[in-house]
């Protein structure tokens, strides 16, 4: 498996000199929302929460870098510590009204924060630009150019991979999956799993916000889509497309969001009915492949490992 | 002066009395049970001293220090152990991995993000040694849901015992367990509690296991305190022996 890591990473590095410039950008478009998608799985297969207002961290994260940058003329790398912590402020205030609830009430509460921050910024004209968004917000030097985005994107898709790994590895993500499992069991060997489901929102929320402000280095541009339902349904989409619940959680999210971008790419190239094309994935997914498109290579990682404990134990 | 102590708690849901002004002392060094039918409120008052409900009115102290209102994680905080009846340890994790969380989660060690869990190798030998104690070390390294019901029990009290408690509570320890598993658990409370050190307050509807066990009885009755006393006094408690005991003498 680690080599086919490795070769994975090989394959990556090498890729923009071997797209055309259309394939650069949806390989950057790709990694922005496999990033994206890591980050909102992080909360969801560890914590169990399932929240539909995760493009309220995507859009802060964007919008925050945007304004530095038209109103104060801050160069792009210099937005991103504000943006991030602009971010994860966001993150904090609703995490704070929304993690005392679980379930069904928890996905609808975050939407309704989301979709009250998309009103704002689609409304304040004098501030966000409204629906005329914010546009000509170009990065300066290297990351301008489709190559530099490409590796900045690739690697914050790495660290942001590596990060999560490290914390769910830790007492602080084991304590992340006893909520899961049993919330009440783990109040009852001392933990309150307020402050902990706390800390894991504005985490995933925070780095949500780091891949929404690579989406407007791609785009240069903010609109208020970026915080609108849909750029929620969207990171929920490629999750349950690439798989969420494995060992390694982060393979599902990024090979959901691979599929989804290349995808849309393809099939917007031949027609314009791409939204009936999602839904007959979707459907045929979840008839035929439960498990996701991570469910495919796991099934078949564990079938060629039991082949070769055959060959093993033949020998 | 009592170890636990509970003064006139009373507890109501929507207009149901399920506790009336129960009063009960619980003796450093005890083996506490408290029997009675379904009903007779033993889960309402063992979930009011775990914080899990608030009581109407009345009072709970702990060592000297009121815990009425406090929420379950900082009751543990005071020194009590809990184990739930169905609260069953985490499946997702190995039974080493679910003790160790324990471990740390008493030394408030929870929130460290960057070390891995079984890098703190002093919580992790601290669990193993605790894992020796309930007889589940070779089954260190298994998956907690592999594990049958008895184990489970064992590993749920595991880690109650992982903060090292003054009082451990357990309600129903026996419930779901086969006969076999019963008699494990039964010959194996008394010695390693009294090794630690450590007071017992359970409730239980085997009434055998009760009389071996508990050294102090108290019978819940529809929400009241029916009687209170030693297991040979329960026994020849006419009212109690007819109507919960079954054993009529």
């Amino acid at each position: 498996m680690k080599f086919a890591t490795i070769a994975v990473l090989l394959s990556l590095l090498l890729l923009p000199w071997l797209l055309p410039a259309y394939g650069v950008q949806v390989a950057i478009q790709a990694l922005v929302l496999a990033g994206f998608a890591v980050s909102f799985n992080f909360l969801f297969q560890n914590v169990g929460l399932l929240s539909f207002g995760h493009a309220a961290f995507f859009g802060a994260g964007a919008y925050t870098a945007a304004l530095l940058m038209s109103k104060r003329d801050w160069s792009y790398l210099a937005a991103l510590p504000v943006a991030l912590a602009a971010t994860a402020l966001v993150a904090l205030v609703i995490g704070f009204l929304s993690v005392r609830l679980t379930k069904i009430y928890f996905t609808m509460l975050t939407l309704a924060f989301a979709q009250m921050l998309w009103a704002v910024v689609h409304r304040w004209y004098n501030f966000t630009g409204g629906d005329n968004g914010i546009t000509n917000v170009r990065p300066a030097g290297l990351l301008g150019t489709a190559h530099g985005l490409y590796y900045l994107s690739l690697a914050c898709v790495v660290l942001v991979i590596l990060l999560l790994r490290v914390v769910s590895r830790s007492p602080a993500g084991y304590t992340l999956r006893a909520i899961r499992d049993n919330p009440v069991r783990l109040a009852a060997i001392g933990v309150s799993t307020f402050e902990h489901v706390l800390a894991a929102f504005v985490l995933s929320g925070t780095l949500s916000g780091l891949f929404g402000f690579l989406q407007l280095a791609w785009q240069r541009s903010a609109f208020p889509d970026l915080l609108y339902w849909t750029t929620s349904a969207q990171v929920i989409i490629a999750v349950i497309l690439g798989g969420s619940g494995f060992a390694k959680w982060d393979y599902g999210p990024v090979a959901g969001a691979a599929v989804l971008v290349s995808a849309q790419a393809v099939v917007q190239s031949h027609t314009q009915y791409w939204p009936l094309a999602l839904g007959l994935i979707l459907l045929a997914l979840v008839l035929f492949f439960p498990a996701g498109v991570a469910g495919l290579f796991s099934r078949a990682h564990r079938r060629r490992e039991h082949e070769d404990e055959l060959d093993h134990a033949a020998a | 002066m009592p170890l636990l102590e509970l003064a006139s708690v009373s507890k109501s849901f929507d207009g149901f009395q399920a506790l009336s002004s129960v009063s009960l002392s619980v003796e450093e060094g005890a083996f506490h049970a408290l029997v009675g039918p379904n009903g007779a409120g033993k889960s309402t008052l063992f979930n009011l001293i775990s914080g899990r409900y608030s009581a109407n009115s009345g009072s709970v102290t702990f060592a000297g220090r009121e815990i009425t209102r406090l929420p379950t994680h900082r009751i543990i905080h005071q020194g009590i152990g809990v184990s739930f009846q169905r609260a069953i340890p985490f499946p997702s994790m190995t039974v080493l991995e679910n003790v160790t969380l324990a471990v740390l989660a008493v030394g408030r060690r929870m929130r460290d993000p960057w070390r891995r869990l079984r890098a703190h190798r002093d919580a992790v030998r601290n669990a193993e040694e605790i894992l020796a104690w309930v007889g589940l070390e070779p089954r260190r390294h298994q998956p907690a849901f592999e594990l049958p019901q008895g184990e489970l029990k064992r590993v749920d009290i595991a880690m109650a015992l992982a903060g090292k408690p003054r009082l451990l509570l357990l309600d129903e320890p026996l419930a779901a367990l086969s006969r076999a598993e019963r008699a494990q658990l039964v010959e194996l409370l008394p010695d390693l509690l009294r090794r630690l050190g450590v007071t017992l307050l359970f409730t239980e509807h085997d009434t055998e296991a009760v009389m071996r066990l508990a050294d102090t009885i108290t019978v819940l009755h529809r929400g009241r305190v029916l009687a209170h006393g030693a297991p040979d006094y329960i026994r020849s408690h006419a009212a109690v022996a007819e109507a919960f005991l079954g054993t009529g003498s």
